[in-house]
């Protein structure tokens, strides 16, 4: 069908579906649609396509307010948890009829504010934040224009913000169960950064669980490491040899740390499982393909990532719905990093 | 605090200049025609005030939104986070906005995001992609938004963008691997009717070729997707289909991943019962055990160069186009060993 000469607007779909002018903008309007019967909606949805409809978001935008996409801000694309989280989050929102605008801030508090305010600048609906710290002005910003935001990854103790977080304490008890399971008792720990919710649960945790258990890990046994890569994890698996203190298990809290670990203790003739087990974090999509496979702790994070898209909606759609925190719950996956330590 | 709006001509009563410069100023496209101490001026004093530009306004007006947009088939692929990492660190220094587009190669996702953006007048688009026709490009091409690619064949397109010298790249791993006596060679690669699969393809059979080496029908595994798991099927096939090959070559590191775990799987080992090469040195080959052999690509300047050229065509649309070539090494690491 050939295009009609002109700009098709919103009065021509009205007039041929044969309903006010209003409802085709709410059927439009994804925020909305939900005010008008499906019979309807589907109507005007085949009839704006057939004419080649296309609204102006930025006339649109200055005139509602609105203009279908959410900011999205995660702090470091390259660590592989992260581009599973946008994927959860890009599938709801797109389904649900919005735009992602995704930022990546590289961890720096001073980037972070200002994607934050470029996206208040491009008037999003709203944003979700993936940041293990979120910058306190981000928070306050949003809530100084009232866009609506949803934290990924971490809580904050402001009540009135939705969050989704993962239960880290459980993941770390869960290794240290698994370990002390298989007869462990000397046990080492590599710590993500401490600045990070994560990093700090899984810290605590870990020594939490170990204490169930009446073993205090000696300090000689603690590494820590300054971010989540090879680089650092080879570096602490190097000062946690050079302490002297001899380990049977060696537990890390990120899959890359304990990649980075696997070559220092092959250079020291120690080989996984048979004189170390070493556990990871996060299950990554190269734990399983690790030499030994690596057992790690699975986080759902395109769950996640899809439940924080469902919260941020709600908000949208009903600026009433409650503040919702959800927190999911990991799960161990035992491959063959780990082993039953030998007798003697 | 003031609670009015703090408009152009305030900063500019401020600063002592007239607010077309203010404006100018504040518009990346158009900050390189003031003096860089005003600019600083400027800059620092719209700070100060809080001035914030209605951007939905100004668009409207300019046809400029300060966005620029990546689009990446893949953000779960490692490669891909390297590059927009590096067109990210231009971009945001030119005062420009990036939006990442993680497309999946979906057809419509691309179409939609295209769309929302064309409509919030974004003022370009960086595009990785493996296709030869990406419908990206067919939308900036009709509604004249400037685009910059990634990833082209030599002499495949005459788009500003990166050419990455494949032959070069492949003819380095063979010459590798030949000069370590292998001559029985397999070679995974990836679809065919994309343009990188297809060039690299290309490139391998041609280096090959150069060294007397005829790649045999049943040596010759294609995968659908880039997976891993690809990469595994297609190295089963190869030990089941292919004789006594003493080497494999792929066109991509997930695939020599794959194939790594999949030869330990059926009881073998890399390299002593096969060498095994990666391509694009993601950062995993040099951590799984072993670090993998693989042809390293430059990711961090490819973005750069990508952002730099995007930003040539906003400040001068009539500037030649730039096609800069990209020069892979060869990182050779423990997948690959002397034949006994």
């Amino acid at each position: 069908m050939n295009s009609p000469r002109g700009r098709v607007t919103l009065k021509d779909i009205a007039t041929l579906v044969g309903v006010h002018t209003s409802t085709v903008s709410r059927v439009l309007n994804p925020n909305r649609r939900t005010m008008v019967s499906d019979e309807i909606a589907e109507r005007i949805v085949a009839v704006a396509e057939e004419l080649g409809y296309r609204p102006n978001p930025l006339a649109y935008g200055l005139k509602t307010n609105r203009t279908g996409s959410i900011g999205v801000v995660v702090p470091d694309i390259v660590n592989p948890i992260f581009p599973e989280t946008v994927q959860g989050i890009e599938d709801i929102l797109i389904d649900a009829g919005y735009m992602p605008f995704l930022s990546n801030s590289e961890h720096k508090a001073e980037r972070e504010l200002r994607i934050v305010e470029n996206m208040r600048d491009q008037h999003v609906d709203g944003l979700i934040v993936a940041s293990g710290s979120p910058h306190v002005a981000i928070l306050m910003a949003c809530k100084e224009d009232g866009i609506p935001l949803v934290l990924i990854h971490r809580t904050w103790d402001d009540p009135e913000i939705s969050a989704v977080s993962y239960d880290d304490s459980l993941g770390a008890r869960l290794m240290i169960d698994h370990l002390i399971s298989l007869g462990h008792r000397d046990i080492a720990y590599i710590a993500g950064p401490l600045d990070s919710a994560g990093g700090r649960d899984r810290y605590f945790g870990t020594k939490d669980a170990a204490q169930a258990h009446d073993i205090v890990i000696d300090e000689r046994l603690f590494a820590f490491a300054d971010s989540n890569t090879e680089e650092e994890g080879a570096r602490c698996c190097r000062e946690l040899i050079l302490n002297g203190k001899s380990f049977s298990a060696l537990v890390t809290a990120h899959d890359s740390l304990a990649a980075g670990c696997i070559g220092v203790l092959a250079e020291h003739g120690l080989s996984v499982p048979e004189d170390v087990s070493l556990t990871g974090y996060s299950d990554t999509l190269y734990a399983a393909m690790m030499t030994p496979s690596l057992t790690s702790i699975r986080v759902p994070y395109y769950e996640g990532g899809a439940e924080a898209a469902r919260l941020l909606i709600d908000r949208l759609q009903n600026p009433d719905a409650p503040v919702r925190r959800i927190r999911i719950s990991p799960e161990l996956i035992v491959r063959e990093s780990t082993a039953r330590r030998f007798a003697g | 605090m003031v609670s009015e709006r703090v408009t152009l001509k305030d900063v500019a009563e401020r600063v002592g200049v007239h607010p077309s410069t203010v404006s100018r100023v504040l518009n990346p496209a158009t900050r390189a025609m003031v003096s860089p101490e005003v600019v600083e001026k400027v800059t620092k004093t719209a700070r100060e005030l809080g001035y914030r530009p209605n951007p939905l306004a100004r668009s409207l007006k300019t046809r400029s939104s300060g966005i620029v947009g990546i689009f990446v088939p893949d953000l779960a692929n490692p490669m891909f986070p390297e590059i927009v990492r590096g067109a990210e660190s231009i971009l945001v220094e030119a005062g420009y906005t990036p939006v990442l587009a993680n497309t999946r190669n979906d057809r419509d996702r691309k179409l939609m995001l295209v769309d929302h953006l064309r409509q919030r007048q974004i003022d370009g688009i960086i595009i990785i992609t493996a296709l030869r026709n990406d419908p990206v490009m067919e939308t900036c091409r009709e509604n004249g938004i400037p685009v910059v690619v990634s990833d082209r064949g030599i002499g495949e397109s005459d788009l500003p963008g990166l050419v990455i010298d494949d032959d070069h790249g492949m003819r380095a791993m063979v010459s590798h691997l030949r000069a370590l006596g292998h001559r029985e060679l397999a070679l995974i690669s990836g679809p065919q009717h994309l343009s990188t699969s297809a060039s690299r393809h290309r490139a391998a059979v041609e280096a090959l070729s150069e060294q007397g080496i005829e790649l045999l029908p049943d040596r010759n595994a294609c995968c659908a997707d880039f997976s891993i798991e690809a990469g595994r099927k297609a190295c089963r096939f190869l030990i089941e289909n292919a004789g006594n090959i003493t080497g494999t070559l792929t066109t991509n590191d997930q695939y020599a991943i794959g194939a790594i775990a999949e030869l330990y799987a059926m009881g073998r080992s890399c390299p002593k019962d096969m060498s095994i090469t990666g391509y694009n040195g993601i950062r995993h080959t040099q951590w799984l055990r072993p670090p993998i052999t693989t042809i390293e690509l430059p990711k961090r300047e490819m973005g750069m160069k990508m952002a730099k050229i995007m930003l040539d065509r906003l400040t001068d649309p009539k500037k030649e186009i730039e096609r800069a070539i990209i020069q892979p090494t060869l990182v050779v690491r423990h997948s690959t060993a002397r034949v006994f």
